[in-house]
């Protein structure tokens, strides 16, 4: 079960000004970004040509989870706060759990090669609603999770009672990059709250819809389609078999050897100093460390650095792929893998 | 000043230059017969192996170049060299590069130009082991110089050539410096926001199974700097080999050239060797080339590889290169005190310095000497692209005995240096015909002559004519150029560094379309990026496809948008004109009802035509055989040119 420790929903209803609330801002940047490294990895993993079509799901959710890291950053910062992203203690270990003690400590997150396996029991988990729609996927489908849609909740309620007078620096926020319709100044308590909504909205749909928006399903229901290997649809015509929505439209095939064999949970020792793929791993490491230096900078007065930063997303790509495609021995079929951690220098 | 001031540190490490190699072949470019083999890894990189050139040893290449583990492990005061971390806190600091940017990029001009190959957006900072900052800079884009063969023993297929880079670090900016004397008397002697910079790089490996693969060694200084000094080289003395032949990497008697400044104050000179002395092996193993000296030829007419005795020069000391680290702890650089020395106190002004050898033949032989009168000059820029009508304008210094003189230039076209196919791979010369350089030379403007005054400073301008060279390479855009200069009435045996001369790239003309369409605009440029750099393609965006680009509109306008010192910058290769650039992002940004941009019609895309200048054809052979000889890149290619000319010459 997704459980938040509920001394953070505690800790949220008893804020009593809007620097009380900087700690759980940070806290939603570390969430939004604690996802990204095991969705990235399991997108670079797949070698290109062969799984397209789960690939641009995948990589859909990605890019909707740093759109909003940045929503709660520029909340962050409208509330006069600073994000802080370039620390070694932003980013969790890998394997380990996810921030606040989200899904339990039972619950361990990997940095490994897509499967179906991770679809199921890794990225759905994480993504599943507070209220799950009953989705008809033609076979049993037990769904007891929970979510962490109630620290979005305590959050927005606490927001709401902050005074306008409260809100700025819009200079400092960064808006560009993303579509206005999702990244939009945080001016007041409406447009933050309205911000929260959109994370709450593309990460899980509504109780009723499972749609953030028009043919895009929320996330829970993208890895959906990418496990139950068809498109999500809404009922028309009977061929949901009396439920409202099926995973019942286009096939989305997946072509198991179109995965690069990745040895799961990389560590920087996966190769010999001095050898060739120590210097691919450290490469990427470094990447990381910079597109981790490049955002801190962007939340932190230098908005513009957002472009720099999605430059370093491409080199990261390249250089995971690399690694991806780098057997860790010689005659070895499993290969190397994208260490993520925060180093200063 | 320069880094051949004080104080200054010394560093060592490594480096990645992870260059795309598709892009080596110029026949490469050519879309309407490019094979899906082009973007292979070569096979057989052996010396003497058959081989299958294919696309070359890293043709996934990114284009970064980066600098792994470097740290400072000297540190050069007025008053000495200090060399253990217990004697100065800056000793063990790491250089570090971009830590909030892509890599940077190495780059070359052309794929008929690839011996002036350039870093772009490169950061260089200094950090401690704790990773506080304490500067950080952006490196000015600067070329390669003095190319040589420098290792003497090949492994793997071991690039055994290097070369220096030297530069400006401009927009310094300092951090805390407390418990770091040396580096707050570094920013004190430096001008505002600048550091000089110049580090040689050798060992490069280029086999795909060996550790060391894209990597190579870097040591090199960083010193003060100033604005009004040259960014590329040192306005001193200089000492340029005699050469082998023609072939401009190979120094008659195994020095390979250098630049020394003198600083009459301290009665110092500082000498640079870093780029200089034979190593055998990659790892930077110095070869013992015999005990040598640094010393001033007193009646100026010693010869190199002539053979004297001691009462013709005046010594300046010995270069203990065989010290233990002796490379890493000074890069090279041994400063000369000759305060004791009366006679070179009054005399080292203006008389030649010569490096020497210990020999049987007399006391001494002369290695490398300084030019002839102490007379140099140079370009300090030398790499140019040119739009059509667009100007450059190159600075010129001029010195003798490092001091301004006025002198005379004659200015001359000199394709020598440029031109052939890039790689030695065999394929039908009618199917992949290679163009010729040069041609047409009305294409570039510049006077023959540049008269330099007193101040030892002039400028050239050169002008790309406003019609451009017309496509005359047919199947890639533009003309490579070279452009040559020498001393009007040098001394008779005048010796020339062969790297004095200026490359420029002038890209065809071309007229921004209003309405730009996939098939008749965008696609023969992208297809042909898309071939020659094929990590884009199998891991982002099939260039070559609209529906694969559409999906990525947001990321190429962005990339293409942004200025060439970005290292983000489309395309790494800083080859397209500000006109076709301008065309893809118009393109990009003109999108029909349904949002996307303009596709046309398959049957507007323009057919590539032929080089109008091509390089005679002498067989037609198979498609593409198994190539017969060994090593065969870039620079062999052009040196068996220069052979085969002067063969000519001398048959006639």
């Amino acid at each position: 079960m997704l459980k938040i420790d509920p001394k953070i929903v505690a800790g949220i209803e008893s804020c009593t000004s809007k620097t009380d609330l900087y700690p759980y801002l940070q806290n939603a940047i570390e969430l939004e970004h604690s996802t990204i490294p095991p969705y990235l990895t399991a997108y670079y993993s797949l070698i290109p040509g062969l799984n397209d079509e789960i690939a641009g799901l995948i990589r859909s959710v990605v890019i909707e989870e740093m759109i909003h890291m940045t929503i709660a950053a520029n909340i962050l910062v409208s509330l006069g706060g600073s994000p802080s992203v370039n620390n070694p203690d932003f980013v969790p270990d890998y394997p380990g759990s996810l921030p606040m003690g989200i899904g339990g400590r039972d619950f361990t997150v990997h940095i490994s090669a897509f499967s179906m396996d991770l679809v199921i029991n890794t990225f759905m988990v994480i993504e599943e609603p507070e209220d799950p729609i009953d989705i008809g996927v033609l076979r049993s489908q037990e769904v007891t999770y929970h979510t962490i849609g109630e620290f979005y909740g305590a959050l927005k309620k606490k927001i709401s009672q902050l005074p306008t007078s409260d809100f700025g620096h819009q200079e400092r926020q960064v808006l560009s990059v993303f579509s206005p319709e999702v990244i939009f100044p945080i001016t007041d308590s409406t447009t933050a709250n309205n911000a929260i909504d959109i994370i709450v909205k593309q990460g899980e749909g509504t109780s009723t819809d499972p749609f953030e928006s028009a043919g895009e399903p929320a996330h829970f229901y993208r890895f959906g389609e990418i496990y139950y290997g068809s498109q999500l649809i809404e009922d028309k015509n009977g061929q949901c078999k009396g439920k409202k929505y099926c995973y019942g439209g286009n096939p989305i095939p997946f072509v198991s050897e179109g995965v690069f064999p990745m040895k799961p949970d990389p560590t920087s020792e996966q190769f010999a100093e001095g050898s060739y793929g120590r210097v691919l791993s450290d490469n990427f490491t470094e990447g990381y460390s910079s597109l981790l230096n490049a955002l801190h900078e962007s939340f932190n007065g230098s908005p513009d650095q957002i472009d720099t930063a999605i430059g370093l997303m491409y080199q990261l790509r390249f250089m995971a792929q690399k690694l991806m495609s780098t057997p860790l021995k010689e005659g070895e079929i499993s290969t190397a893998g994208p260490v993520y951690k925060y180093q200063k220098t | 000043m320069s880094y051949l001031g004080w104080p200054r540190l010394h560093f060592k490490g490594r480096f990645q230059a992870d260059t795309s190699t598709v892009n080596n072949d110029v026949r490469h470019y050519k879309s309407d017969t490019f094979e899906p083999q082009f973007q292979e890894m070569m096979v057989g990189q052996g010396q003497g192996n058959s081989r299958r050139t294919n696309g070359y040893w890293n043709p996934e290449g990114t284009g970064a170049w980066r600098m792994l583990g470097c740290r400072i492990t000297g540190v050069a005061r007025q008053a000495g060299l200090l060399t253990k971390e217990q004697d100065d806190a800056a000793i063990g600091l790491l250089i570090a590069g971009s830590n909030n940017q892509v890599a940077g990029k190495l780059v070359d001009l052309d794929p008929q130009q690839q011996a002036v190959s350039q870093i772009w957006g490169l950061k260089i900072a200094l950090d401690d082991v704790q990773g506080h900052r304490l500067f950080d800079s952006e490196y000015m884009v600067s070329t390669f110089i003095d190319l040589w063969k420098r290792q003497q023993i090949p492994q793997n297929f071991d690039q055994t050539l290097a070369a220096a880079f030297q530069s400006k670090l401009g927009n310094v900016t300092w951090g805390d410096l407390s418990g770091y004397p040396v580096l707050k008397s570094l920013r004190q002697a430096s001008e505002d926001g600048l550091l000089s910079i110049r580090f040689s790089v050798f060992g490069f490996d280029r086999s795909p199974e060996a550790g060391d693969y894209t990597t190579g060694v870097v040591i090199g200084s960083i010193g003060p700097s100033t604005q009004s000094e040259p960014s590329h080289f040192v306005l001193g003395r200089q000492l340029v080999a005699k050469l082998k032949g023609q072939n401009p990497t190979a120094p008659a008697n195994q020095v390979y050239s250098f630049q020394c400044l003198d600083h009459p104050d301290q009665n110092t000179i500082s000498v640079d060797l870093g780029n200089s002395l034979p190593i055998l092996h990659a790892n930077g193993d110095l070869q013992d080339v015999g005990e040598l000296y640094m010393a001033v030829d007193k009646q100026g007419q010693l010869k190199q590889g002539h053979c004297l005795d001691s009462s013709q020069i005046e010594l300046l000391g010995q270069v203990n290169y065989q010290d233990q680290n002796w490379f890493q702890n000074c890069a090279g650089i041994v400063d000369f005190n000759y305060s004791r020395n009366t006679w070179l106190e009054s005399n080292l002004a203006d008389h030649r310095l010569v490096l020497l050898k210990k020999d049987d033949c007399a006391d001494y032989k002369v290695l490398i000497a300084e030019t002839d009168n102490g007379l140099y000059v140079r370009a300090d820029n030398y790499v140019y692209r040119l739009n059509p009508g667009e100007s450059a304008t190159v600075d010129f210094y001029a010195t003798r005995f490092g001091q301004p003189v006025e002198l005379n230039l004659a200015i001359n076209a000199n394709n020598a240096m440029l031109g052939g196919a890039g790689t030695g791979a065999t394929l039908n010369t009618e199917k992949w015909p290679v163009p010729e350089v040069g041609e047409p030379a009305s294409a570039i403007h510049y006077p023959d002559s540049l008269e330099i005054d007193t101040s030892g400073h002039a400028q050239l301008r050169l002008t790309a004519d406003s019609a451009g060279p017309g496509r005359p390479r047919g199947y890639l855009d533009g003309q490579v150029y070279g452009v040559g200069y020498s001393i009007q009435n040098a001394p008779a045996d005048y010796i020339y560094d062969p790297w004095n001369f200026i490359s420029i790239l002038v890209w065809d003309a071309w007229q921004i379309p209003e309405q730009p369409t996939w098939y008749r605009d965008i696609q023969p440029i992208l297809e042909q990026y898309g071939n020659l750099y094929p990590i884009m393609s199998r891991h982002l965006v099939e260039l070559g496809n609209y529906d694969s680009v559409v999906k990525h509109l947001n990321t190429l306008k962005l990339s293409f948008s942004l200025p060439v010192s970005d290292p983000n910058s489309m395309p790494v290769s800083r080859d397209l004109s500000t006109n076709k650039r301008a065309t893809i992002l118009n393109w990009l940004d003109n999108v029909d009802d349904s949002g996307l941009p303009l596709k046309g019609h398959p049957d507007d895309r323009p057919v590539c035509p032929a080089p109008v200048f091509t390089t005679e054809i002498k067989e037609i052979e198979a498609d593409i055989v198994m190539d017969r000889g060994g090593k065969q890149d870039y620079l062999m290619q052009i040196l068996a040119r220069i052979n085969a000319r002067d063969q000519e010459d001398e048959s006639c």
